[in-house]
């Protein structure tokens, strides 16, 4: 009997160093997520900051009216006469920038294409070719008018390749800017859905 | 005594079960490593073909509805082919031959066997003349053969960044991206055609820096191993089927990053890096005389050269193309399959600059005229600019008549050209 109760010992003995280990290894994955999720925290902190700043910063910019624009035939033409008597909504892209970024924007923003006008909106690449301008239409399936230019004038741009939208009207000055981001595509229709009425207004 | 006998089991069957993490784990060999000083960096520093090659060829990549390129993100040479990825704006793998012919594609966009949402890195199985299409999102490698038929596909538990083929059958995968955080806490597994895991390195911790894009994180140059350069690192390292061996260390004196920048959140970092004073590799290949690799600097990317038996480096961040037709492609090159050659890439949407100049019947003193008027736009330092417009001017740029021919049939939509360059021996 004494044995018996020896072995019952020791085995309780043996569950007690098992459960021991295993809530080691439990309390290190619970830190690992914890400090991820820190991370997590910090990152999108950081964004959500540097956002709002690049939303100040890059608002209300005039940009130079003499600015020319090249259109898929190679032809140059002046961004003034691309916006003309109507507000627009400008999309700009970068060809170093993130591909599903942009294909991600892009859809998002076809979903709303119907209330905005197509003619209302057109893309601003720097894709440095007819050609390259000729593949990024054909992938992401575009029927806007896209045009190339290097530099718009936006503080962003010496920055960040991240695809940004705004709305340009005659006096060529940007409004509405928005940077758009892949995590967080809610913002973008909640965007898109409000800035309908600004566009039709005269 | 039976009692005993199970208890006993019952006590090793805990015992036993003990072993948290039963994947093998391995040593990094750093007691051989080559350390390679870049103290100083200048902010512009020229070097002329003719210091590093002995000749130049152009191939032009034909230009049809099917091989129109957007841009070319990789570019492997086999077999006397161009294999060329073209990850985020064509999403599509082309073959060309060595002439420039167009071929065939490989594999293409979907979802069903052999079909892929985004090529996101590509490389050759030199033991099975494959090529394998990597796509994160199906988490799958697909193979092809080189006319780009199907031939079957491997799935992975993981997102990857970069892969390559060493030893027979034999798969050393880079993986350094945030998806696997919470699945894999190391960034390299070595495993075998069947998928099975060899052995797993580089804790998330011991290495440098957030998960960032690009590729030849792993390239292959010797049947016996794969060749490793973690993101934002100084180190490049040899991965075998039982070790890793760490053969290069690139000190950047008072540029190397110092560890703690690398607790900082993804964003910032990048954020921080790009307006810092730090350098970090950024691709690299080694042949058996010479390290190949770029660095970037201040948002700068720079080539370097490393003799091997003589220790001797030459780095530069301008090319000048004093050997053929003026054409410099871009700093990132790729080795060709001789393995004595560097291949870089030439924008052709840059050629009516390049033809404005050689149309003028001075083209030489025009080349000049035209770096040195660049050279002033973008640098205030009196006795730098001096340096270099007296290196521009001391050099001879030489054209053939076939070479301005071929300069002026370029047209600035064609897909981009390759420039072969022969390394001086």
């Amino acid at each position: 009997m004494k044995k018996v109760g020896l072995y019952v010992i020791l085995f309780l003995g043996f569950i007690n160093i098992y459960l021991l280990y295993n809530n080691k290894s439990t309390i290190k994955r619970l830190n690992d997520i914890n400090n991820n999720e820190v991370m997590r925290y910090e990152n999108d902190k950081h964004l959500y900051e540097e956002t709002i700043k690049e939303q100040f910063l890059n608002n209300s910019i005039l940009i130079n009216p003499n600015l020319e624009l090249i259109d898929s035939n190679n032809k140059k033409i002046l961004i003034k006469k691309v916006i003309g008597k109507n507000k627009k909504l400008v999309i700009r892209s970068s060809e170093k920038g993130c591909g599903m970024c942009i294909e991600g924007e892009l859809k998002r923003i076809k979903k709303y294409s119907d209330s905005i006008g197509i003619s209302n909106i057109i893309i601003i690449t720097t894709h440095s070719s007819a050609r390259k301008l000729e593949v990024f239409k054909k992938m992401n399936d575009i029927n806007f008018d896209t045009y190339f230019c290097e530099d718009l004038g936006f503080p962003i741009e010496n920055k960040s390749e991240k695809t940004f939208v705004f709305i340009l009207g005659n006096e060529l000055i940007s409004n509405n800017f928005f940077l758009t981001n892949l995590e967080f595509p809610e913002l973008s229709y909640n965007y898109y859905s409000s800035i309908i009425h600004k566009l039709h207004e005269r | 005594m039976k009692l005993k006998i199970l208890l006993s089991l019952i006590c090793l069957t805990f015992v036993s079960s003990c072993t948290h993490d039963n994947k093998k784990k391995i040593y990094i060999d750093d007691r051989q490593k080559t350390k390679i000083s870049i103290k100083k960096i200048d902010n512009w520093k020229i070097s002329k073909y003719s210091e590093l090659f002995d000749s130049i060829k152009f191939v032009q990549l034909e230009t049809t509805e099917k091989s129109i390129i957007g841009r070319i993100d990789k570019l492997i040479n086999w077999d006397n082919k161009y294999f060329i990825l073209d990850q985020v704006q064509r999403k599509a793998v082309l073959v060309f031959d060595d002439n420039g012919k167009y071929l065939n594609a490989v594999g293409r966009k979907g979802k069903g066997p052999g079909e892929y949402i985004e090529p996101n890195d590509i490389n050759i199985n030199y033991f099975s003349n494959e090529i394998a299409i990597w796509c994160n999102t199906t988490k799958k490698i697909i193979f092809y053969d080189f006319k780009g038929n199907y031939k079957h596909e491997l799935k992975l538990k993981y997102y990857l960044k970069s892969f390559a083929f060493f030893e027979k059958n034999k798969i050393a995968l880079y993986l350094d991206i945030d998806f696997n955080k919470f699945k894999n806490k190391r960034n390299l597994i070595v495993i075998n055609i069947k998928g099975k895991t060899l052995y797993e390195a580089f804790d998330e911790v011991n290495t440098p820096g957030p998960s960032r894009g690009g590729f030849n994180f792993l390239s292959k140059f010797t049947k016996n191993n794969a060749s490793l350069l973690p993101g934002y690192s100084n180190k490049i390292y040899s991965i075998y089927s039982d070790k890793i061996k760490q053969e290069y260390e690139i000190n950047f004196g008072n540029h190397t990053i110092p560890e703690n920048f690398y607790s900082k959140p993804n964003i910032k970092f990048t954020t921080e890096l790009r307006n810092s004073d730090y350098a970090y590799l950024n691709n690299h290949f080694d042949f058996p005389k010479l390290l190949i690799f770029n660095f970037i600097y201040k948002n700068k990317i720079y080539s370097c050269f490393y003799q091997k038996q003589q220790s001797r480096l030459s780095y530069n961040n301008i090319w000048i193309n004093d050997l053929k037709g003026m054409l410099s492609g871009s700093a990132i090159m790729y080795p060709s399959s001789t393995k004595n050659e560097l291949i870089s890439v030439f924008e052709t949407s840059n050629i009516g600059y390049i033809k404005k100049i050689t149309n003028n019947t001075d083209y030489n003193d025009e080349i000049k005229k035209s770096f040195c008027d660049y050279f002033e736009k973008i640098i205030t330092e009196k006795k730098l600019l001096d340096g270099l417009k007296n290196e521009i001017y001391s050099t001879k740029f030489i054209f053939t008549k076939q070479d301005l021919n071929f300069i002026n049939s370029i047209n600035s939509n064609d897909n981009p050209i390759l420039i072969i360059k022969r390394i001086k021996k």
